[in-house]
């Protein structure tokens, strides 16, 4: 009897184990059927779309269409990431009549809308848009969204500002780039470097006057950017009062005059040797003839990087003309090897004697 | 080179592009002056029209391309001799001056930057498959 209901209550979980799995399996089943045919729908949809923007923003290219439609609501993602593509490829008039295409189709209003509304994604394609546009009536929520949390979004909303006004917006977007370590520096200097060094010069002059040396050497990996001339006073004030080495590294890294020459070979004999490889490469650019034998010594430097980059200088300065009297001089091995071909150049007589006379040299190097 | 004015059959011009939406927008504006466009989506697909079809009036050539660069395609080009004398303009990124120079060097015949004006490369085009005077 016992037996008879122990085999009764397996087999109902058995019958009931396998209709659950064949329920499991047909919603499955059902799931990815939907699935598919949703995905099938989109993209008719978008092939739809396509075939109807795509040939219209190419002939906007060359001449405005006479009849634009209005993009629905629900393509305004797919149109931004077409129009945003087309207008990143091309330039000039072309850039202006696709301006005209999406505003007389209605796109900067629905850009307008999701960019309170929409997606995450939908958002930074309506900032990216209305940059594009250079669409001054997002002004105000286009700053507001700059000063968001979320480092991508607020990041293009800077961007899209300084499209809609460079002027206007420098200010904003360097001062938000000094206490924002989320933006990243590459994307920044490559937004600061699309903006321009008419632009950018003066702003970024300005606010290293007033920063402290943490700021600083954020300004002035940011100033290779600048105009030079307008740069080189605050960065020669920088290199004589800051006692900061990532300052006085990056001050040295930018110095393309000789004004400052005597304070750099000073800073060749610097006790950190960071300082010391940045100033043999400042002395590789604005050094003279007279500062070779300055390299020569530096390229026995206990530092590697300080050898290489001297050996770099070296043959930057004397642009293959190296003295003989100081080629003997070559303090060690690694050295010789640096100044070889420099040494080749000068060598006089045949290939083979020239061969003859080095080769030895680089077997024992 | 072949005289558009004078040949009376439309002239092929042959698209080496990777970029879906830049082909289609260089097809459209050339199918609009009346050129007929083969595109080819990467370097491989070069070659094989290369070696397929007969030599076009032009060849529109992106330097940037899967498999096969720009600079390697117009050296296949200047040593294919049916090749040798079709114009090559290259279609290049503004960073990319250095690789412009040696595609120049190769055999290229031109080049325009991205972005680039749609009616400055027309114009180009009309200048590179104009025949010499």
């Amino acid at each position: 009897m016992v037996s008879a209901l122990s085999s009764d209550i397996t087999l109902r979980l058995a019958l009931w184990a396998g209709l659950a799995s064949v329920a499991t399996s047909l919603f499955l089943v059902m799931l990815i059927l939907c699935m598919r045919g949703a995905l099938l729908i989109r993209t008719r949809h978008h092939a739809r779309f396509l075939t109807v923007w795509r040939p219209l923003l190419a002939e906007c290219l060359l001449a405005l269409p006479p009849d634009i439609p209005r993009v629905p609501a629900r393509e305004a993602i797919a149109f931004f990431n077409l129009w945003n593509y087309v207008h990143e490829s091309v330039r000039g008039e072309a850039r202006e009549r696709l301006n005209t295409v999406a505003r007389q189709s209605g796109a900067d209003a629905l850009a307008v809308t999701l960019l309170e509304t929409g997606r995450l994604d939908e958002r930074l394609m309506a900032i990216a848009t209305l940059g594009s546009l250079g669409e001054k009536s997002a002004w105000s929520a286009l700053s507001r969204i700059a000063a968001h949390e979320h480092p991508i979004l607020s990041f293009t909303a800077a961007r899209a500002l300084m499209q809609i006004n460079p002027e206007g917006s420098i200010g904003l977007v360097i001062s938000s780039a000094l206490v924002r370590p989320d933006w990243p520096f590459s994307k920044v200097a490559a937004l600061l470097k699309e903006t321009g060094a008419d632009i950018v010069s003066r702003p970024l002059v300005h606010a290293l006057w007033e920063a402290d040396d943490r700021k600083s050497v954020l300004l002035l990996r940011y100033m290779k950017v600048a105009h030079y001339t307008l740069a080189a006073p605050s960065i020669r004030k920088r290199l004589h009062v800051t006692e900061s080495v990532e300052v006085l590294c990056a001050c040295l890294s930018l110095l393309e005059d000789p004004v400052e020459l005597e304070a750099v070979r000073e800073f060749v004999r610097h006790p950190v040797w960071a300082v010391r490889v940045q100033a043999v490469r400042a002395l590789g650019r604005i050094g003279s003839t007279a500062d070779a034998r300055l390299l020569l010594e530096a390229m026995g430097d206990a530092e590697w990087w300080v050898r290489h980059r001297a050996g770099e200088a070296l043959a930057l300065l004397t642009g293959g003309s190296l003295p003989r009297h100081l080629l003997v001089e070559t303090p060690e091995d690694y050295g010789r090897i640096l100044t070889l071909p420099l040494r080749r150049e000068q060598s006089t007589g045949s290939e083979e004697e020239r061969e003859a006379e080095w080769v030895p040299e680089r077997l024992a190097a | 080179m072949m005289n558009l004015e004078n040949s009376g059959v439309e002239p092929t011009v042959l698209i080496v592009e990777d970029d879906e939406e830049i082909a289609y927008v260089l097809r459209f504006m050339l199918e609009r002056e009346h050129f007929r466009v083969v595109h080819a989506a990467d370097g491989r697909e070069a070659l094989a029209q290369i070696y397929r079809m007969d030599p076009p009036a032009l060849v529109l050539l992106d330097l940037m391309l899967p498999y096969f660069d720009g600079i390697q395609i117009v050296g296949m080009l200047r040593n294919n001799p049916a090749w040798r004398t079709v114009p090559v303009m290259l279609l290049t990124a503004r960073a990319q001056a250095a690789t412009v120079a040696r595609a120049l060097d190769a055999g290229a015949d031109d080049y325009i930057t991205k972005p680039f004006q749609p009616v400055e490369l027309m114009a180009r085009i009309r200048r590179v498959m104009r025949p010499a005077a």
